[in-house]
């Protein structure tokens, strides 16, 4: 049972139950009524490999190696993000029935988006890291040695669910309020695909635009991945600093601006 | 709002001190970033005060009924201790568990299944799983053969029975210290009523905290030893639930001096106002001095055109005083004509009826509209109230007039057993296929 308003982190400690089965809740509705159930959340991000490699390989001629591989280790990343963020901005909104009739700590909803999309990332990967070792054993060309810097894989997702996490608590807790939000999004992503590397290499934006990526916290976290995976090696320690920070500061504001709200949600939603 | 778990007091313990509870109240509701950004100020707020520095403290095993008609405030007092509204001002403390059943069921997802719906219903009341293992064959005992059966079906395939009957099971059988109950216990079929009044009554020996709206006033009379009456946000008695009881069913059928019919301060009035509703009044075949069951009333206006309009539509609708749509009428199903009436024109409409209402507070709401009620000249919603006096006979809304009748019953003689088994017989007979014979 939760001890309302000891201390709203304690609180959310409590409900650690009621997170991992709202979790669950989400992966297992998610795909209950279509054939290929959970095999979509492999098959989605394979697809798009396809589509992105066959434009840029005939119509771009991209002259990135291994693009799929490029691509997959940026794309992973950053379609978790953007799953969490758009579906936790709902969240809230979207359980009104349970909000205004039963207490429990509110974050729940939005950081079980997250949890559940977690699943999906970490699905996706394994499969990526599959693929790897593959591809490694079949081709001369290929040097896809991941597996000294694991740590910097873990590190990855550990500050990029972070950085989501705070974010998630953003986004839903203001859509609540104000409603454009939600309908923004997806134009609002589409533009931050684009101003994320996860087609393109930074060095193929003009130099005048390099900041854009520079003020774009999902540049840091991209990179940490293609750093475990696309192009094995230690990342630069101001790549780490800059997404530990982002994760710090995302989750802060975002906790302590959803604790504020949280307690108006009841009236609003 | 702050809560001492193992604090000073035992679990089960309430204290709510000086609550003030403020809604805003949008016109129209600003939630877009259009509104809030050039709407700004002119955009109407009214600031409503639910309640109104309400105190209250309970101890373990209390069980306290909060009553009072629509909009005093009862249910956000609940909400409060429920913890689902944090207290605009004052505060409320809880010791140990609460548990609120506000609605039946809510969480469920049509999707899962009965038994993955009772382990996330009971994680969202603040039960661990293993709690929820300890009591679920009960649970689904209790919630009958039906739902036991359907247990592994994704509850979507449920009847509305079957998911109520769950939901209340999920509800009673996880023990809290505090258990909140907001009106869900006029659900289901008459027998599974008296069971779960029974399962309340078990907590309620066991030494559960209980708070409890209901409009039913023997509900509350019957199963709490404590009442609070509300009017406005504002307690106006508390004590023994009995009492109270009959205090605010005092004050529901009696009218006070002179009060029996007002000018309301009414809801919301809106209209193209081609035509507009003056002088709104209500008119008793006996006088003003309040309206007994069965007395011919008159709502009467007069209607004064601002453009050319023809065949104007006028009509009227009473409503129980918690919104209940009790009676509708208008001139346009009547296929009353009311002719045309041209800028400056007036028109005196009154509509007569008879009041087969039982004592309680009655709104009516008038209006006009074009000849085909597709647009609205001049609304006002509730624009007057009146109260239906007399002795207490029938709870409800309607006079239906009835009658009881108990006499002697005769001996169970040969004739009445001779009609029975014909009857009896009678469906036998039906059962058996038209060529069997």
């Amino acid at each position: 049972m939760y001890e309302r308003g000891s201390s709203a982190l304690r609180e959310l400690a409590g409900a650690r139950e009621l997170l991992r089965n709202l979790t669950s809740r989400e992966l297992k509705v998610r795909y209950k009524r279509s054939t290929l159930g959970f095999l979509w959340t492999l098959l989605n991000p394979l697809l798009m490999m396809a589509v992105f490699t066959l434009v840029f390989s005939t119509a771009f001629k991209t002259t990135i190696e291994w693009f799929p591989v490029y691509f997959l280790s940026g794309y992973l990343p950053f379609a978790f993000f953007q799953a969490s963020v758009m579906i936790a901005t709902g969240s809230i909104v979207g359980n009104a029935g349970l909000i205004t009739k039963v207490y429990f700590p509110r974050a729940v909803l939005p950081l079980s988006v997250v949890a559940s999309q977690l699943v999906h990332l970490l699905l996706g990967i394994g499969v990526l890291l599959g693929a790897l070792v593959v591809l490694d054993l079949a081709s001369d060309s290929a040097d896809f040695d991941f597996v000294p810097y694991l740590p910097v894989l873990v590190l990855a997702i550990v500050l990029l669910a972070a950085f989501a996490m705070g974010m998630a608590l953003l986004f839903s807790a203001g859509n609540t309020f104000l409603r454009d939000i939600g309908e923004f999004l997806p134009v609002g992503f589409l533009l931050w695909f684009y101003a994320t590397p996860v087609i393109y290499q930074v060095d193929f934006l003009p130099e005048d635009w390099r900041w854009v990526l520079l003020l774009n916290p999902l540049t840091y976290y991209v990179q940490l991945f293609r750093d475990a995976l696309y192009d094995p090696h230690w990342p630069a320690p101001a790549t780490v600093a800059a997404a530990t920070v982002c994760a710090a500061v995302s989750l802060v504001v975002g906790w302590t601006l959803f604790v504020r709200l949280s307690e108006r949600f009841a009236k609003e939603v | 709002m702050t809560s001492v778990h193992g604090g000073p007091r035992p679990p089960g313990s309430v204290q709510v001190r000086d609550v003030w509870e403020s809604f805003r109240v949008y016109h129209e509701r600003a939630q877009g970033l259009r509104d809030r950004l050039f709407a700004g100020r002119r955009n109407v707020v009214e600031e409503f005060w639910a309640l109104r520095g309400v105190s209250l403290e309970l101890e373990p095993g209390d069980t306290v009924g909060l009553i009072g008609e629509n909009g005093s405030g009862k249910s956000t007092l609940l909400k409060c201790i429920a913890g689902i509204y944090t207290p605009t001002r004052g505060e409320v403390r809880t010791w140990g568990r609460t548990a609120s059943m506000l609605e039946l069921g809510a969480g469920f997802h049509g999707d899962l299944t009965g038994r993955e719906n009772v382990y996330l219903n009971g994680s969202i009341l603040g039960f661990s799983k293993r709690q929820v293992d300890a009591v679920f064959d009960e649970m689904i005992d209790f919630a009958g053969p039906q739902v036991a059966e359907a247990i592994d079906r994704p509850v979507r395939t449920y009847s509305s029975g079957m998911y109520l009957r769950l939901g209340f099971s999920v509800s009673v059988h996880l023990e809290p210290d505090i258990l909140i109950i907001d009106e869900v216990l006029a659900v289901g079929d008459a027998r599974f009523v008296q069971k779960c009044f029974d399962r309340i009554h078990e907590l309620k020996r066991k030494g559960v905290t209980i708070a409890v709206v209901s409009h039913d006033l023997e509900t509350v009379a019957s199963l709490c030893e404590r009442a609070v009456y509300l009017v406005r946000g504002e307690v106006v008695a508390a004590g023994p639930a009995v009492e109270v009881v009959d205090r605010y069913r005092e004050d529901v059928t009696t009218a006070a001096p002179g009060g029996a019919i007002s000018r309301w301060e009414g809801g919301a009035v809106y209209g193209t106002g081609a035509m507009q509703l003056h002088d709104i009044r209500l008119t008793t075949s006996t006088g003003a001095e309040g309206v007994a069951t069965g007395d011919r009333l008159a709502v009467e206006f007069d209607a004064v055109a601002h453009e050319d309009v023809a065949n104007p539509v006028f009509g009227m609708i009473v409503r129980a005083n918690d919104g209940t749509y009790l009676y509708d009428t208008n001139t346009l199903w009547r296929r009353q004509g009311t002719g045309a009436v041209q800028p400056g024109g007036r028109l005196a409409v009154r509509f007569e009826f008879v009041a087969n209402l039982l004592p309680g507070r009655y709104v009516v709401t008038v209006a006009a509209s074009r000849h085909d009620g597709k647009q609205i000249y001049d609304w006002h919603t509730d624009a007057l109230g009146f109260d239906v006096v007399g002795d207490f006979v029938a709870n409800g809304l309607a006079d239906l007039e009835g009658d009881i009748s108990v006499e002697a019953a005769g001996d169970a003689s040969a004739p009445g057993r001779t009609t029975d088994d014909t009857a009896e017989r009678g469906v036998d007979t039906r059962d058996v296929p038209a060529g069997g014979s």
